[in-house]
């Protein structure tokens, strides 16, 4: 009797706290409940019978094989004391967390369990916050992983901590979901991609340094690096980690241009000042004066029209075509006019002009392709002095998607070999390096940008002391039904 | 027989050789005006093979080296084999560069040049930078 008076003050006193009990008779599958049960579902005392078959009806059905898989370890007697958070379901329907715990109160005999007691108590508003959490985390992630720069997180243990999906990108990495990585296994990990004074450079970086760059060498990539160190055991170094190659390879371009071109100009300079000075302070005869003024005239004009075409070429970049005047009209009178106002002095050979009777339609600004045209004839001329006739001649090319008509220009001059022909859309690059063809090396580009611009291309096939053949390329407008 | 570089000086009908390298030939026309005044017996070549085959042929006393030489031989090469050859490394080598940077005056320094002239340059001061070398 005391024992069960006992009972009873250890039930008030758990209910008082706010948990219920129960209490299962395993032989009959019989289950008392304290009242704390019902109420916390919504139901009245009569709307669940006493079984535990009843009370696993409630279970959540993703629940009821962990409710299940407890209890009978518990009865194996694998564990002292069961404890399963399921969801039940309450009288409206919504599910409810509920810890449930317990521990076999009576054994028979042989040890069968007879008797199992326990608690349960409500844990929905625990596990909301932590599905929120979770949620949050999850949503995190998410953000995260469309970020454009790599993030990395290490503890204060130098454990591996948080990362995103564009980390393992850049570095070409894989990591198993939830593995967990030292620094230095990241480092080693990452170890075959990197330089190794950078890799130093960037564990420095978790001593102080804020910020530095990483080669990475597979691809080849430059890749910007900023360390942020916070007071939290989690979140000890936060990495960031940004793809610069685009922006370092632009530099890159640009200083090289300039280095060019301050090359290129120096040149023609040299000459200049040099006869200059020549001129100024040496009593010269004649002959030598007139040469030398001739050289510095054809050399200041040299420079006149590096300058002229870089001028181009910048502004056919900077305005990306916005003032050029395409217009859909015939090629051949623009190639014609090209054609008669072509000169060049000392040379009296004739353009052999060979043109389709029909001139094809293209969209294009006359004054542009007059310009590209004549840059190309004026190649054909300079590398092929003495040879044979230049000649233009059209040509058709038809695609699936397109018809295109071209303008060719054939010389039978020194030609290039196959080294010079990949680079003669290089900036300033000249195939004739001994300053007797003047040139800038700007006159090949300039026809590059132009038919870029009228949805064209450029296209030079050249043999080494045979010659060298460019064909402007257009895409052909169809002419209207009524054949204008 | 070897023309000694100090002693041609002094010994007034043997004049100081100078090998003038460039591959632009207005450049070349303007070293040739410069020093072309009978002080000096001048040589020409427009490549850096040709320059270090020369040097060790005519034993000139300086070479007016260009840096950027079309072909095998660029400037900077053509004078690292010049000043390895014991024999030739008493010649003066000038190099004459479009280049300006630091760097590439420090590629010249490396390859065992005498001096480094950045062009354009002035005729008169490079007459003074050759005479200061004999």
């Amino acid at each position: 009797m005391s024992s069960t008076n006992n009972e009873e003050r250890w039930k008030t006193a758990i209910e008082g706290a706010g948990d219920g009990v129960w209490d299962w008779d395993v032989g009959t599958g019989k289950v008392v409940h304290s009242w704390q049960w019902r109420a916390m579902l919504g139901y009245d005392a009569d709307e669940i019978g006493d079984t535990q078959a009843d009370w696993d009806a409630l279970v959540h059905p993703d629940d009821a094989e962990i409710r299940c898989d407890g209890l009978e370890r518990l009865l194996r007697k694998e564990t002292e004391v069961y404890i399963s958070e399921c969801r039940l379901r309450c009288k409206d329907g919504r599910y409810k967390w509920v810890l449930n715990r317990g521990v076999i109160a009576e054994r028979a005999a042989d040890g069968t369990p007879l008797r199992v007691i326990g608690t349960f108590a409500d844990i929905d508003r625990v596990k909301t916050v932590d599905e929120q959490l979770k949620s949050r985390e999850r949503q995190l992630q998410e953000i995260l992983s469309f970020s454009p720069e790599g993030v990395l997180v290490f503890s204060q243990t130098n454990q591996l901590t948080f990362y995103n999906q564009r980390l393992l990108s850049l570095f070409g990495i894989e990591l198993a979901p939830g593995e967990r990585l030292t620094t230095i296994a990241f480092m080693e990990k990452i170890g075959a991609q990197l330089d190794l004074s950078d890799a130093s450079g960037l564990f420095k970086g978790f001593g102080g340094a804020a910020e530095g760059t990483l080669r990475l060498l597979r691809p080849l990539r430059i890749v910007k690096w900023e360390v942020h160190q916070l007071d939290d055991p989690i979140l000890r170094h936060i990495l960031f980690f940004r793809d610069v190659t685009r922006e370092t390879e632009v530099d890159r371009l640009k200083s090289e241009f300039l280095a060019t071109a301050a090359h290129e100009l120096r040149t023609p300079l040299s000459s200049i000042y040099g006869f200059v000075e020549l001129l100024l302070t040496r009593a010269l005869n004649e002959t030598d004066r007139r040469e030398f003024l001739g050289i510095i005239h054809e050399q200041t004009q040299g420079l006149i029209r590096m300058l002229g075409e870089l001028l181009d070429l910048a502004r056919i970049e900077a305005r990306v075509g916005r003032d050029f005047n395409l217009q859909e009209q015939e090629l051949w009178p623009v190639v014609k006019r090209v054609v008669t106002d072509f000169n060049i002095p000392g040379d009296t050979r004739k353009i052999r002009v060979k043109l389709s009777k029909r001139s094809p339609l293209a969209s294009l600004d006359a004054d542009k392709i007059g310009q590209a045209l004549l840059n190309v004839l004026s190649n054909a001329y300079k590398y092929s002095a003495g040879k044979e006739e230049v000649a233009i001649e059209s040509v058709k090319l038809k695609e699936k998607q397109a018809n295109w008509v071209g303008i060719r220009v054939r010389d039978c001059g020194i030609g290039m070999t196959a080294e010079q022909l990949g680079r003669i859309f290089e900036r300033f690059y000249r195939a004739d390096t001994t300053g007797q063809i003047p040139g800038t090396g700007l006159g090949m580009s300039l026809v590059k940008e132009i038919m870029q611009i009228h949805g064209g291309r450029v296209e030079v096939a050249s043999e080494f002391g045979e010659g060298t053949e460019v064909t402007l390329w257009f895409p052909e407008v169809k002419r209207g039904v009524d054949g204008d | 027989m070897v023309t000694d570089a100090s002693g041609s000086v002094t010994q007034g009908n043997i004049l100081p050789r100078l090998l003038i390298v460039d591959d632009d030939a207005n450049l070349r026309r303007l070293l040739v005006a410069t020093f072309g005044y009978g002080k000096y017996e001048l040589h020409e070549a427009c490549n850096g093979v040709d320059a270090v085959r020369l040097a060790s042929q005519l034993r000139p006393a300086v070479i007016l080296l260009d840096v950027m030489l079309p072909g095998e031989l660029d400037g900077l090469e053509a004078c690292r084999q010049i000043k390895a050859q014991p024999e030739l490394k008493e010649i003066k080598v000038i190099l004459l560069t479009a280049l300006g940077q630091q760097s590439d005056r420090w590629h010249g320094e490396l390859a065992g040049a005498d001096a480094y002239v950045v062009k354009p340059f002035s005729p008169l001061k490079l007459i003074e930078l050759v005479d200061s070398l004999l």
